[in-house]
């Protein structure tokens, strides 16, 4: 059990990525963290095992400063290093947080690595707020394509989502749960096949779990609980879990592996039924691994883990590449934005006469022209959010 | 009467003209003796719209403030300026060391400075603050490189410009008004950040961002210097002019509907609620779902820090901004430095009020002009008590 350990990393790449691996820390039965980035500061502070600083030459150990090929090159220069980190490897995950240069550009090419080496990846991505702009979110969506292509399974974890959950606790917790999620995903499933549970998946199994024949989608969900009625508490956060919401995630999984962190006080019966409940979310089929473990410090605590994949061809493109994309991407959004226009006026639901160009208290005044835009038009206007101002 | 100069600080403001007057004691404390305040008019976003309007409100404001410090004569008037029609570039200039073993000399840091200095400006505009962020001796930053050696002396100058007949406008409010001069004009972001910060974070780096009624102002100070400054033309205002577009206000009503329902961070029962607009169910009254009012302010101030975060994008890359702080009427607003904190990644807080701040003045709207009085006294310190003669006026009496 304990040489497993020697088998499992967890890979930080780009800023976000290495941040997270801090709480990955001794969470995965002796696996190590290796961080990947192109900044020599975010490497410097890094606690990982191993560190790679990446395209030295090429950003100057400054990060690529949201520039995707600049990282790819950078990436490129120093493909035998990553290589030799991950040597030896059989379990990987990928933590990246996606929008930004390294995160999306190396966190694709690490995987491809992986997967020649032939390890059993799966990756952890975040995905920018929808205000962080719209270059940022195509960035981002462009580079989950591509992991989920080349990975076992990659998980999506839309910013917007997870603070939407947490919007009336506190906004940076946003960031600190999508970690603590990637902490428990990651521990239980270390712990699962480092045969420290009382039920065990193998690996084999678990490798069996997440692969399939044709591309799949993958649906991730976690949820705790502690104190009086743990237990519902946790089912209500695992079937109430924001990251579900995305359009990336899968509802229904072909393939489940179901895990139960907990303590020794919990009656069988109902962990029994917990499972059940856990497994029903996603599938009614048998091809279900439960995992559990004891952990002696969870005292009327649980948390549940849950990782399956759906397969389902039909919406799998192969991710385009950057250059052909731009030009039809903007062609196609200005359409879009035409028709949702009329949509909007058919419904009565959002009042606007006119979306364009509406500057009211302002009409008087210059132009307040930054960047492209004027600043005098509402901000939700120009981002064509919808506000919803009378009862449905 | 004690020999003590008296300085007058002018704001022509959005939201309000304000004037306050100050005595710099001699160990360089404010002590501040009266101000004057006139409603607002004339001012749209930060910018002079109507000149006869803005003027005579802001000259009342002079008048009340004079007024109550009796016979006292003003010595320096201090005008913050802000508004649409601030542009900045970072200039270097450059200059080889002339001595054989490289000691640096005073002609060299000279030479660099007027290299960095001489941009050529479009014909309509001219310079507000010039301001030396500091010198790299051979790509190494250094504060003061006097007596230092090296090969290459660079000097690194944020020079803020505006338009011409803009600022003579301003000026003119003052000018036109008896005896007074300007002394100094500076930019509001800067003035605002001198207020606000000790020596201490301006030596350690800080962001200030000043969130006005017309515009948003900020000011990054990094070992004691002005870094970067400028304005995002986006305030107070904006906020309210969204909410009556989004939610088909009058301007007074998304005003009021602002200041009564305008927070952050709603709980899930509110969000989930309706607010009535007058709460009296009268004609007029009408329903409006708080997350509306929630969405609609929200992705403003989130466009808002973004934009900021933009600007100064090279320093928060590199983690050189270890802290932000945010002042101006518009930072009231309920848990704005939480979604500031978000966007930023950088902690940040509400700002405090200077200690030397009268109870009156302690309000985060009269940071800027409170900050002038601290730029006053930062210059007296400088260059000895009245000696006077400061760029701007040079440039501008000669006209």
């Amino acid at each position: 059990m304990s040489n497993f350990g020697n088998f499992i990393k967890a890979a930080g790449i780009g800023g976000g990525g290495v941040n997270s691996l801090e709480y990955l820390r001794g969470a995965l039965c002796g696996g190590s963290c290796l961080a990947v980035n192109t900044d020599a500061k975010s490497i410097e502070a890094s606690l990982a095992a191993e560190k790679i600083l990446i395209g030295k030459s090429i950003t100057r150990s400054m990060g690529a400063g949201g520039d995707i090929s600049l990282a790819e090159r950078a990436a490129q220069d120093d493909l035998d290093a990553i290589r030799a980190a991950l040597e030896g490897v059989k379990l990987l995950f990928i933590t990246a947080s996606l929008g930004g240069g390294t995160g999306s550009a190396v966190a694709p090419i690490v995987a491809k690595i992986a997967r020649d080496l032939g390890i059993c990846t799966i990756a952890f991505c975040t995905l920018p707020f929808s205000f962080e702009g719209q270059t940022k979110t195509r960035i981002a969506e462009n580079a989950f394509k591509k992991m989920r292509a080349i990975c076992n399974a990659a998980i999506a974890l839309p910013n917007d989502e997870m603070l939407a959950e947490s919007a009336q606790a506190n906004i940076i917790s946003a960031f600190e749960k999508a970690s603590l999620c990637i902490r428990a995903a990651a521990g239980s499933i270390s712990n699962l096949v480092s045969e420290r549970g009382l039920i065990n998946v193998d690996f084999n199994s678990l490798k069996n779990t997440l692969q399939t024949s044709a591309p799949a989608r993958a649906a991730f969900s976690f949820g705790s609980g502690q104190g009086a009625n743990y237990v519902s508490k946790a089912l209500k956060s695992f079937e109430s879990f924001p990251a579900l919401k995305s359009k990336f995630s899968a509802q229904k999984a072909d393939k489940l592996l179901v895990g139960v962190r907990t303590g020794s006080d919990m009656p069988m019966a109902q962990l029994k039924e917990t499972l059940i409940a856990m497994a029903s979310k996603f599938t009614s089929s048998e091809n279900v691994s439960f995992g559990v473990i004891i952990e002696p410090s969870f005292q009327k605590r649980i948390e549940l883990t849950a990782l399956g994949l759906e397969v389902s061809d039909e919406l799998f493109e192969e991710p385009e590449t950057q250059e052909e994309e731009k030009p039809k991407e903007t062609q196609k959004k200005a359409r879009k934005t035409r028709h949702n226009k009329s949509v909007e006026q058919n419904q009565s639901e959002f009042d606007f006469v006119d979306v364009d160009l509406k500057r009211g208290f302002f009409d008087d005044t210059a132009r307040n022209i930054y960047g492209k835009e004027d600043l005098d038009v509402p901000t939700f206007m120009r981002r064509n959010i919808k506000i919803q101002v009378s009862k449905k | 009467m004690n020999n003590n100069p008296i300085v007058l600080a002018l704001e022509i403001g959005t939201s309000k003209m304000i004037a306050v007057t100050g005595e710099i004691l001699n160990s360089s404390e404010i002590n501040v003796l009266s101000f004057g305040r006139e409603n607002p008019g004339g001012v749209k976003k930060a910018d002079i719209i109507d000149l006869g309007k803005a003027a005579s409100l802001a000259q009342s404001a002079i008048e009340q403030a004079q007024k109550k410090i009796g016979s006292a004569d003003i010595d320096f008037v201090y005008l913050a300026i802000s508004g649409s029609q601030i542009s900045a570039i970072r200039s270097t200039g450059s200059a080889n060391i002339s001595a054989i073993d490289g000691t640096i000399s005073k002609q060299d840091i000279e030479r660099a400075k007027s290299d960095a200095k001489s941009k050529i400006l479009p014909p309509d505009a001219c310079f507000i603050n010039r301001i030396c962020c500091g010198y790299y001796i051979d790509g190494q930053y250094v504060k003061n490189p006097e007596g230092r050696k090296g090969g290459l002396l660079e000097a690194e100058y944020w020079l803020m410009y505006a338009n011409k007949d803009k600022i003579l406008n301003a000026m003119s409010v003052v000018q036109t008004f008896g005896n007074l001069e300007i002394e100094e004009i500076l930019h509001s972001g800067i003035a605002s950040a001198l207020a606000c910060t000790s020596p201490q974070q301006r030596e350690n780096g800080v962001l200030c961002i000043d969130i006005g009624c017309g515009a948003t102002d900020y000011a990054f100070f990094k070992n004691g210097k002005v870094f970067q400054a400028g304005t995002i033309p986006v305030g107070g205002d904006h906020i309210t002019n969204d909410l009556s577009l989004g939610l088909r206000l009058s301007m007074k009503n998304a005003n009021k509907t602002k200041l009564k329902y305008g927070k952050i961070i709603p709980t899930e029962d509110e969000l989930r609620g309706d607010v009535w607009l007058n709460g009296d169910k009268s004609i007029g009254d009408k329903v409006i779902p708080l997350a509306a009012i929630n969405k609609i302010i929200c992705v403003r101030f989130e466009e808002l820090f973004s934009n900021i975060r933009s600007e100064l994008s090279d320093y928060f890359a590199n983690g050189n901004i270890p802290e932000v702080l945010l002042t101006g009427g518009v930072s009231r607003t309920q848990d704005l430095s939480g979604l500031a904190s978000t966007v930023l990644g950088v902690q940040t807080r509400n700002a405090r009020a200077a200690e030397w701040a009268p109870p009156i003045l302690a309000s985060p709207e009269y940071s800027t002009v409170l900050g002038l009085l601290a730029a006053a006294s930062r210059d007296m310190k400088k260059r000895g008590k009245k000696s006077g003669g400061s760029i701007f006026s040079n440039i501008f009496k000669k006209r």
